[in-house]
């Protein structure tokens, strides 16, 4: 059982988990600190469960395995989503399954069930901006 | 000229298409590399999407609703897109001047919303304008005005979902296209088939021989304008071409057998088909303008079912060379012959994707038929549908959906039912093509041009 | 009386094509005059007003109209040689009969190899007769694949009833 998304659980989950040594130095080597390291898997699991419900895979799009579409996002306090942007804009212009499946990405946060994200709201900080990767390749096979 | 009309009209309409802004700017700082977060999983279920009643005054607000009515069934049929019921609309009207109350859409969760509206003009030409909007987003996808004659209005709908489909999935749609199959009737010992056209949705439906002479195997031309079939008239079974405006019929050559099996080239130049002599069966080719005939194959087996890729340059077609049924693929001018299929059991009828990157089959094993498609290397091979007699896929232009037949057995006197059904590359959505009688032998046509 | 004997000599040969039950056997030889004569062969006793002679009817009933073959198969078995050996014999009492045989298979293949298999079913009678003397032009082919059962069930039964190839009177 993973724990629901609203879970006290997952909220309370402690702050400082014991430090993590391979994630951080490769992704972000100029960074002082990870702040991945502060969402608990708990937490992120529950952000995880709440967007893949919001999200409608463009089915069938052809070269799906090769569609993964990075967004950032810029958030409101409260959950809500006050910004979300392709970062790969160029490809949005000449590949229309990219394209697709970049506003299907966009639906999914834009979607009511989706907001607020259910994310721990004393951590603001953390997730103020971040990057969500969409990769439909597990589902399309 | 009507058709040339509609080709320019396509032409025009997507090159216009527009690209409105989905995205919200982000001005100010960057912060890649901070907290990423990848979702692997989504909701695979048609996408909720509201059509609305497109408006008009008078005789135009008739027209509206059988546009709404055709595209929402149109696209319901994808199995991509679920309409939701008009009844739960809030908004009930929305000509294109109007902004749509996005907050309306939101609550009964339709994702996508379409409305447009119609106007007949003063010489009698049907007017159509349509929007289609991004309901989370709040943005226009897309936004069109097209005209034609009110006795073309079912082919406007099937042009306007295709634009939907397209800038929707990112593919292009195959709503304006038709069907041609062998329509069946009596009983199985004496079974009349007959040609029949009818659109993709089944609308325009119409018999185009009379059941004296048993038909089979019709195959549509690039044009459409033209279906190339197999007859026995005179109880000699030759291969045929019919032209779909004049209603001529003109028998293929006259070769020192039995032709079968054709299909037409994808420039429309050739018709490619099996002769059969002395218990031999080969593939041979026939040069439509110069009349000129080539060999492509030259084997004691059968070789037959040839249907050539989407580029021309290369064919698939079946042959029990060795041993057993299976598929082989070979260059145009029937050099560099190989084996693509190495399954169990045995495999039949291979069609090209029109996009060039699967071949579908029939194959038979353990008592059954299947329906499956596999690469043009022959890996990857994935079987779709299977039944106790399922057979003779044919593509949709955009290379995403399959149509094919299936008999459903009767019990000991015979009888049953043979059927056309549907299903997506996927795997899924499989539904019935409704038809008057039976039906078997089924050919999509391209887009109409 | 000699009528019905080679009529049940016929039926006999027919019965080891295809089955080893004689219902099957009789309704097999009895749908052999598909030409509109329907009489099953173990019935006839009409040995004054017979079929006339070189007509369909006399084929079918007094030697044998058809031959079956086996699953994807084209090659003629013992029986089907008996049976067209007395068709060769049949053909040369009747000089002036012409004939065409008629390829036929089961449904379990696709449509288009089962054409091109009846063609070489059609194809191996026509050879087998030629070598016994038979005139080359007086034979002629054609092949309607799974298109004209004779029996539209779907069982084995069935199926091996329709993979046959039939001598049929012009």
């Amino acid at each position: 059982m993973k724990p629901a998304a609203g879970d006290p659980a997952a909220r309370k989950a402690p702050k400082k988990p014991p430090p993590q040594t391979a994630a951080a130095p490769i992704a972000a080597p100029d960074r002082r600190f990870n702040p991945n390291a502060k969402l608990s898997v708990s937490e992120l699991d529950a952000i995880r469960d709440q967007i893949a419900d919001c999200w409608n895979i463009p089915a069938g799009a052809k070269g799906a395995e090769d569609l993964i579409v990075d967004i950032f996002v810029r958030m409101n306090p409260d959950g809500t989503v006050r910004a979300a942007e392709v970062t790969d804009k160029s490809r949005m212009r000449v590949d229309p399954f990219f394209r697709t499946a970049a506003e299907s990405a966009i639906r999914a946060l834009r979607n009511p069930r989706c907001s607020p994200l259910r994310l721990p709201l004393d951590k603001y900080d953390l997730w103020k901006t971040f990057t969500i990767g969409f990769n439909p390749r597990d589902m399309l096979g | 000229m009507k058709m040339r009309f509609w080709g320019l009209f396509r032409h025009v309409a997507l090159s216009a298409a527009l690209i409105a802004g989905v995205l919200v700017g982000l001005p100010g700082e960057r912060a890649y590399g901070e907290l990423r977060i990848d979702i692997s999983r989504g909701r695979v279920e048609p996408l909720p999407l509201a059509v609305i009643n497109f408006a008009g005054a008078g005789e135009a607000a008739r027209y509206g609703r059988d546009l709404a009515q055709v595209i929402a069934a149109n696209l319901e049929r994808s199995g991509l897109f679920r309409p939701i019921n008009q009844a739960a609309f809030i908004q009930r009207e929305l000509p294109v001047d109007v902004l749509p109350r996005f907050g309306d859409w939101r609550v009964i969760n339709a994702q996508a919303l379409v409305n447009g509206s119609v106007t007949v003009a003063p010489d009698g030409r049907l007017r159509v304008e349509f929007r289609l909007w991004d309901v989370y987003a709040e943005a226009q996808l897309e936004g069109q005005s097209v005209a034609t004659v009110p006795g073309n209005w079912r082919r406007l709908a099937h042009v306007i979902s295709d634009m939907i489909y397209q800038r929707l999935t990112g593919e292009s749609g195959y709503f304006d296209t038709r069907l041609v199959y062998i329509a069946e009737t009596g009983p199985a010992t004496r079974r009349v088939k007959r040609l029949a056209i009818m659109d993709q949705d089944g609308a325009n439906h119409k018999f185009l021989t009379d059941g004296s002479t048993l038909v089979l195997t019709p195959r549509f031309s690039p044009t459409t304008q033209e279906i190339t079939y197999l007859a026995y008239y005179n109880r000699r079974p030759r291969v045929y071409i019919f032209n779909i405006d004049t209603g001529q019929q003109e028998v293929l050559g006259d070769f020192p057998g039995m032709t079968f099996a054709p299909r037409f080239s994808p420039d429309g130049n050739k018709v490619i088909m099996s002769l059969s002599r002395n218990g031999v069966t080969d593939i041979y080719t026939m040069d439509l303008r110069t009349r000129a005939v080539s060999r492509l194959t030259n084997s004691p087996s059968i070789d037959t079912s040839p249907t050539y890729a989407p580029d021309g340059r290369q064919i698939v077609f079946n042959s029990d060379r060795g041993g057993s049924q299976q598929l082989y693929v070979m260059s145009s001018d029937g050099d560099n012959v190989r084996r693509i299929s190495f399954g169990r059991g045995r495999y039949a009828t291979p069609v090209w994707s029109p996009r060039g990157d699967l071949i579908a089959f029939t194959k038979i094993v353990g008592g059954q038929f299947h329906i499956g498609v596999m690469k043009p290397d022959g890996s990857g091979e994935r079987l779709l549908t299977s039944g106790f007699l399922v057979e003779a896929p044919t593509w949709a232009p955009n290379g995403r959906v399959l149509i094919y037949f299936k008999q459903i057995p009767g019990g000991q006197r015979g009888g049953g039912a043979t059927r056309l059904f549907s299903i997506d590359l996927t795997g899924f959505n499989e539904r019935e093509i409704l038809t008057p009688v039976d039906a078997s032998d089924p050919a999509w046509s391209p887009l109409i041009p | 009386m000699r009528t019905k004997l080679l009529s049940l000599l016929a039926a006999v040969a027919l019965l080891g094509a295809c089955s080893t039950d004689p219902q099957t056997a009789a309704t097999t030889s009895g749908s052999g005059a598909s030409s509109g004569a329907s009489t099953a062969a173990v019935t006839s006793t009409a040995t004054e007003s017979g079929p006339a002679a070189g007509s369909q009817e006399d084929l079918a009933v007094n030697v044998g109209d058809r031959v079956f073959f086996g699953f994807d198969k084209f090659d003629l078995t013992a029986d089907a040689r008996t049976v067209l050996e007395r068709q060769a014999f049949w053909m040369r009492k009747n000089g002036a009969v012409t004939v065409l045989i008629e390829g036929h298979c089961d449904e379990r293949g696709t449509r288009e190899y089962n054409i091109a298999l009846g063609e070489r079913r059609a194809n191996a009678v026509r050879d087998y007769l030629l070598t016994l003397g038979i005139d080359a032009n007086r034979i002629k082919t054609i092949s309607y694949g799974k298109e004209r059962p004779v029996d539209g069930g779907h069982t084995e039964t069935a199926w091996k009833k329709n993979r046959r190839a039939v001598t049929r009177v012009n």
